[in-house]
């Protein structure tokens, strides 16, 4: 076997995305092409309203594709069955949590959910499961707590443990940084740079982080109003792409710093 | 998740609890009956006093039955509502089901007093069929709304309009009314355990089974709904059929219920509470069977309560479930601050 980037995962072709609404078919975006690979990194940048959640919730099967062919280890995922989707592909949504009694331990075993049987009864392996990923995220010590009483720093860990509970090569995160001050943002980007390496999983992630997507992802997924661009940060870079996120000639890109500048 | 066996002392002792209440609500009645003899009843040996043995085989045990049912299908199918509208306020009657039973008895003795119906049609057999064509109607309308909307919250508004709208006709009907009917409407209303045969008790199980068996097919999904529609979704599950199933179970259970014993009141909305304080879980391996028992807990100490001993009136069970239970989960809550669904 080559280098684990060489294992496709995901294979997308002539994709269209969109919503029906009574019969008429609203195209967010379409023609995309791209591929996404084992341990890979993958950072989906645009700005709000220009379709990431669309493509991400195609993916993950929430809504339908309009149009072309989403191949997940070869397979179209319109003919693979919910309950062995659950097995292949995890999400970590934006939305909050309904208040419960969970226990984090609770929480994250029903990560576990898609290999349990039909009570729910967990297994060695599962405990396993449960316990690897409480430590891939170094929340131990949280596992007693009840959810409610983690603070979102943790909550983002214990959510982030509960997808690695369920075992899925690809896993989709709709923007991990979005409540969190500067210190655990840092430390998401981080912790999920790790886990693509270590876990050797497919992580894909929508940010507003422009620069930490730069310098730690693998891959940018580009969405401008007119324009999807798949490729490396370097590349994109070198084609000037991410000017084309703002189309005001006040803010320009600058390469050194990875940010954005505004030209007075 | 939890492994059973933490619960396992909660468990043994609530069902001791609950043969305690069982026996203590036979052994108490409007009639003062020795304990002795009513051992000697249950054991099936002939006793001296013949009017004992009929008021214990044949009036006391079917009520005691009767609140063991209605007490824990209306607290498990509390516990499904919760769980599914993922609110605390949600009991078995939030999508109006009482209010279609209601109306299905209004209509009911309408029609008798309009003359040219007997009033043998005020039996039993024709209060329960009437409360439960009542129920069912309203079920059906919000089952068929339910497949044609994606958002559960709608569900639960539809569900409060159809109660209104029933509730609304109601009150006309009772504008309208005589005194008498009225009167033999509010009886209903009441709530009333008692005066069932063994043959309308043999249905009643029936029903109670095909509704209580296919919980245990829904314990994964409950589960995953706790973590809200979306992550359920995400681990497999299939909202829509999940959605349906709860719908249906609940209906039928509440409808069960309703149609026989009348509109009670409180159980289904307390008792998954009491449960969740007791237990602190939120698996449902473990709170739908300490649900189910609570319920028939709860609802035979409210009869005992309603049966006061050597008095002959009988209080209505529908008031005694709330006025004893209400004070009880308000002391819960206090002491462990705190009440999550």
């Amino acid at each position: 076997m080559e280098k684990n980037q060489q294992n496709i995962i995901l294979e997308v072709s002539n994709l269209s995305i969109g919503y029906t609404d009574k019969k008429q078919q609203k195209i967010v975006k379409n023609q995309l092409t791209f591929k996404a690979h084992q341990s890979e990194f993958i950072c989906l940048l645009g700005k709000n309203g220009v379709g990431k959640s669309t493509l991400l919730k195609t993916i993950s099967k929430v809504i339908p594709k309009l149009d072309g062919k989403i191949y997940i280890d070869n397979n179209e995922i319109n003919h693979i069955n919910s309950k062995t989707f659950s097995k292949i592909l995890g999400v970590i949504l934006t939305e909050r949590l309904p208040e419960s009694n969970l226990t984090v331990f609770e929480m994250i075993a029903l990560g576990r959910q898609p290999h349990t049987n039909w009570i729910d009864s967990l297994s060695n392996e599962d405990l396993n499961m449960v316990n690897k990923s409480l430590e891939q995220t170094n929340t131990t010590h949280l596992k007693d707590k009840n959810v409610f009483e983690l603070s979102d720093g943790q909550l983002q860990k214990v959510l982030i443990s509960r997808v690695l509970a369920q075992d899925t090569p690809i896993i989709i995160f709709d923007e991990p940084t979005a409540h969190l001050d500067i210190h655990h943002k840092i430390e998401t980007f981080l912790l999920l740079k790790k886990l693509s390496k270590e876990a050797q999983k497919t992580i894909i992630i929508s940010t507003h982080e422009i620069h930490w997507a730069i310098e730690l992802a693998d891959t940018i997924w580009l969405m401008t109003e007119n324009n999807c661009y798949f490729d490396s940060p370097e590349n994109l870079k070198m084609q000037n792409r991410f000017q084309e996120l703002f189309d005001s000639l006040l803010v320009t890109f600058d390469a050194e710093s990875n940010q954005f500048k505004i030209s007075s | 998740m939890n492994p059973v066996n933490t619960y396992r002392l909660s468990f043994i002792l609530l069902i001791s609890l609950f043969f305690i209440v069982l026996a203590i609500n036979i052994s108490f009645g409007s009639v003062a009956i020795p304990l002795k003899d009513i051992v000697n009843i249950l054991l099936n040996k002939s006793i001296s006093n013949e009017n004992w043995q009929i008021i214990i085989t044949e009036f006391r045990i079917p009520k005691a039955i009767t609140a063991i049912f209605a007490g824990s299908a209306l607290a498990v199918s509390g516990l499904l509502m919760q769980t599914l509208f993922r609110n605390p306020l949600a009991d078995p009657y939030i999508l109006g089901i009482s209010s279609g039973a209601s109306l299905g008895i209004a209509i009911l003795i309408l029609l008798v007093s309009l003359g040219g119906f007997s009033t043998i049609l005020l039996s039993n057999w024709s209060f329960i069929i009437a409360a439960a064509i009542g129920a069912f109607s309203i079920m059906l309308l919000v089952v068929i709304m339910a497949s044609k909307i994606k958002n559960t919250m709608s569900i639960l508004i539809i569900g409060l309009m159809f109660g209104s709208f029933a509730s609304a006709i109601i009150s006309i009907m009772a504008y309208f009314s005589s005194a008498s009917q009225l009167q033999q409407f509010i009886a209903w209303s009441f709530g009333n355990l008692g005066n069932h045969t063994s043959q309308e008790l043999w249905i009643y199980f029936g029903f109670y089974i095909i509704g209580i068996v296919p919980l245990l097919f829904l314990i994964k999904p409950l589960n995953s709904l706790l973590l809200g529609e979306n992550y359920a979704q995400s681990l497999g599950v299939n909202i829509k059929n999940v959605r349906f199933s709860i719908l249906v179970i609940t209906s039928l259970l509440t409808g069960l219920v309703t149609a026989f014993s009348g509109p009670i009141a409180f159980v289904g909305l307390a008792v998954p509470h009491l449960t969740k304080l007791i237990f602190n879980t939120s698996n449902h391996l473990i709170l739908i069977p300490a649900v189910l028992i609570n319920g028939a807990i709860l609802m035979l100490i409210s009869d005992t309560i309603a049966q006061l001993p050597n008095i002959e009136y009988t209080l209505p069970i529908n008031a005694i479930t709330s006025l004893f239970g209400a004070p009880i989960v308000i002391w819960l809550i206090v002491r462990k601050r705190k009440l999550n669904y």
